[in-house]
């Protein structure tokens, strides 16, 4: 047994050493409060069961309240992840919802969370058509905004908000200064998934100049991977494929930069115009023409020695245009943290996108194809790169083109009719380097062809005709839109909405911009034309129709504009 | 202090040998084996999975094997007479209770490095086949904090057995471990409350109960994007706490035992 001495002695030590933990805990509170240790959105998670706030807040059991409390909160977070995921592979999106919201308060740092929440919300709630739920936009971007201001130092979410700018909601400028503040934030981001999507996003806001100086960029950059000793095989393997990629896309670019001054002038009318009717409750047929123009076939070169861009101009396919209604007056709010999962349900917005097709030309002396009836005829490859169309018998009547099959219409070849023969007699073979014949060749090409009776006829069996009239057709789009059959997505409650048909040169692909440009240099149009100065001036078509809740909801067809 | 060497290793030995306890070991070395079956996540998301169930389950594991094996060291020892025998011999009251006590933690140490060496040398071919950067050994650090967590818990287990009974001590100290692991709230409670007793109950709950929250540090070591900042002098600090608040229940354990009556 101890002696009273020694027992008094004890209990000094321990008075000293409790007043050491004291010390020691006031010491070390302020370290364990940091949010890379103990988040503070946990108690928003914790809070959520507190308040009692309705269906919308996100509320965590008891038992996964207890373990979150005593240091088993990654852990619960883990087994909500896994949860959610066989909500999501089971179909049941909406269940996903809450348990993303909690799983990012209680670990704010998983980044995959985010991405894959942010994700989910802009892209996989649909109607039945497939067209995306846009209201949940909105959540999607305040999700990954907030996932970015609880991990500023990592680039993933910045490259997250940059593709969700870039591919869903098009608004490439904010796509821009994502991905700019993550390259800045942190200096060892993946080059590949940071800097080609920060030089695609630069050309399509309009900024050609900027995009090749960050090609330049991000080339050095694989470069100097690829030179690094350290590096591993499988870094050096895809900084190769991200340098061959970035110097094929600076290429591109620089020779379009110079080809493009004069191949885009003059601009090419569009000739826009749309007609909408409503052929039931809630569907609407939206058609319409665009005069799309494009390269045929381009010549290249090197950006040292460039080629002569467009060599063949027509009317392309391909090109799309977009068709939103929303409700009138209608915009899109960024918030810097999701608040809410729940979409507003008074709110309509429908987005798609019409295909423009079948625009075709023919002159005097060129070639064509003869389709017959069959409106859905194809031009082999080889003959569409020299621009020449197929046109069915009514079209042929319509402008007069005759019915000269080739082998007969030989002297009445123009120049480039001679071209188009000659190239549909003998392909230039792949590979060769060369695009088109010269004047030259065409010429010994054509004396082969008048003695070559056997290709003639072979010719002639395809419908290869000589044109004696001049066509034009402008390419048309034209779609059927059903909302009637998504009455959760589509609510027309509010009294007034816009239908917004427009054409955008910045996303239109390589060959239609060639013609008319980046920003719509090369296009123009009678009535729709319109210069966005916000977005680098910005030269693009926007048609503008004010709907009321009758002209939507109404029985019976009526045309809600245009002549037809 | 060889008397308490010597209880210590004959404790280790004995509890090594209690199945409950190596039930827990196996299910707990089960367990982080089977978090690698989550392959239908991407690689990152796997990875992240893994590393915070198998820091969960050994701190779980842990937190099982301490409580249980030291709310009943000195009980069992007082109810089947064998204490007498021991303190017949000339083993000092101290040296018993001080060799029990080092006997648990080493049992408890011994398992947390089991599970842990499995734990991050899974991980780390993981991360080898799947050609990511191989961290798994910064998980150790987590593995540490652990087993501080379960060395203080250990250590509150062995004082609170001079005074109750297993049954009561178990929900006693599990108590507590909840109440340690709020440490957060009630400094905030403390911190936010206009009641100046209120305040004070507070502050006196969040510095004098162990708190076992101190040691919660899985955030890094999931997310090696977060920078933490002073993060040697912070787990070189809560080794140091663990031991000195240890110090303090075992020095009172040893005054409270010499008195009881056995």
């Amino acid at each position: 047994m101890f002696s009273k001495s020694q027992r008094q002695g004890l209990l000094g030590v321990v008075a000293a050493l409790v007043a050491g933990v004291v010390l020691l805990q006031a010491r070390i509170d302020p370290l364990r409060r940091q949010d890379a240790i103990e988040p503070k959105s946990v108690q928003k998670a914790i809070g959520g069961v507190a308040s009692g706030q309705g269906a919308n807040q996100a509320a965590l059991p008891f038992e996964y309240l207890l373990g979150t409390l005593t240091g088993f909160r990654q852990v619960i977070a883990g087994l909500l992840w896994v949860r959610t995921d066989s909500f999501f592979h089971s179909g049941n999106y909406d269940a996903v919802l809450p348990m993303i919201r909690l799983i990012t308060w209680l670990d704010p740092n998983w980044l995959d969370v985010y991405s894959t929440g942010a994700w989910h919300l802009m892209y996989n709630f649909t109607d039945t058509d497939q067209r995306s739920d846009r209201r949940y936009l909105e959540p999607g971007l305040a999700l990954l905004d907030e996932g970015i201001a609880n991990n500023q130092h990592v680039y993933d979410l910045y490259k997250e908000k940059g593709w969700n700018n870039f591919d869903k909601v098009k608004d490439y400028a904010t796509a821009v200064e994502a991905l700019q503040a993550g390259e800045k934030q942190d200096p060892n981001h993946d080059v590949t998934q940071i800097g080609h999507l920060l030089a695609h996003s630069l050309e399509r806001s309009g900024n050609p100049d900027g995009a090749i100086a960050q090609w330049e960029k991000v080339a050095k950059s694989h470069k100097a991977i690829l030179d690094d000793p350290k590096a591993t095989s499988e870094k050096k393997g895809r900084a190769t494929q991200g340098y061959n990629s970035a110097r094929e896309n600076l290429k591109h670019m620089k020779v379009r930069r110079i080809v493009r001054r004069e191949d885009t002038q003059p601009p090419v009318n569009a000739h826009f115009d749309v007609t909408v009717r409503r052929i039931k409750p809630k569907v609407l047929e939206i058609s319409g023409v665009l005069n799309l123009v494009g390269a045929k076939e381009f010549d290249m070169g090197t950006p040292e020695n460039p080629g002569q861009g467009i060599l063949v101009e027509g009317p392309v396919d391909g090109a799309r245009v977009d068709v939103r209604l929303q409700d009138q007056g209608y915009a899109m709010k960024r918030q810097k943290e999701m608040t809410s999962f729940e979409v507003d349900p008074s709110v309509t917005i429908m987005q798609d996108q019409l295909s423009t097709r079948g625009g075709k030309m023919v002159k005097k002396g060129s070639m064509f194809v003869a389709h017959g009836k069959n409106a859905y005829g194809s031009v082999e490859r080889n003959l569409e790169r020299v621009g020449v169309y197929g046109f069915t018998d009514d079209e042929v009547a319509k402008f007069k083109l005759g019915t000269v099959p080739l082998s007969k219409g030989l002297g009445q070849l123009s120049a480039t009719g001679q071209l188009q023969a000659v190239t549909a007699a003998y392909p230039l073979p792949f590979g060769s380097g060369k695009k088109l014949y010269d004047a030259s060749e065409v010429a010994a090409q054509m004396a082969k062809l008048r003695r070559d009776a056997k290709k003639l006829a072979e010719l002639d069996a395809k419908n290869y005709r000589v044109s004696l009239g001049e066509g034009y057709q402008y390419g048309t789009f034209k779609r059927e839109i059903d909302m009637s059959k998504d009455p959760g997505m589509y609510s027309f409650s509010k009294d007034k909405y816009e239908l917004i048909l427009s054409f955008n040169p910045r996303t239109a692909p390589d060959f239609v911009q060639d013609r008319i440009g980046w920003s719509g240099e090369g296009l123009t149009d009678d009535n729709y034309l319109v210069v966005d100065k916000e977005r680098n001036n910005l030269r693009m078509l926007r048609k503008v129709i004010v709907l009321t809740k009758d002209d939507l909801t109404g029985s019976g067809v009526k045309t809600l504009t245009g002549t037809k | 202090m060889s008397t308490a060497l010597v209880i210590a290793r004959n404790t280790i030995s004995e509890a090594l040998r209690r199945k409950i306890l190596n039930a827990f070991l196996m299910v707990g070395v089960a367990t982080i084996v089977l978090t690698f079956a989550f392959q239908a996540f991407q690689p990152r998301q796997e990875l992240t999975l893994i590393k915070g169930m198998g820091l969960g389950i050994i701190s779980l594991a842990g937190i099982l094997i301490s409580v249980i094996l030291s709310i009943n060291l000195i009980p069992n020892e007082i109810e089947r007479r064998t204490i007498y025998t021991i303190l017949s011999k000339p083993v000092r009251r101290y040296e018993f209770l001080l060799g029990k006590w080092g006997g648990a933690v080493g049992t408890v140490f011994l398992n947390i490095a089991l599970m842990s060496i499995v734990f991050v040398i899974a991980v780390a071919i993981k991360q080898q086949i799947g050609g990511q950067d191989v961290d798994a050994f910064q998980l150790l650090k987590g593995a540490l904090m652990t087993y501080m967590q379960l060395f203080l818990l250990c250590s509150l287990a062995i004082f609170l057995s001079i005074f109750t009974t297993p049954l009561v001590n178990f929900f006693l100290t599990l108590s507590l471990f909840v109440i340690g692991n709020l440490s957060s709230f009630t400094q905030d409670l403390a911190r936010n409350s206009q009641n100046v007793l209120v305040k004070y109950f507070f502050t006196a709950i969040h510095y004098l109960v162990p708190n076992f929250g101190n040691f919660q540090y899985s955030n890094p070591l999931l997310n090696p994007g977060v920078q933490v900042q002073n993060e040697a002098l912070f787990l070189i600090q809560n080794v140091v706490y663990a031991v000195v608040y240890s110090a303090v229940l075992i020095i009172l354990a040893v005054l409270a035992f010499d008195r009881r009556e056995v």
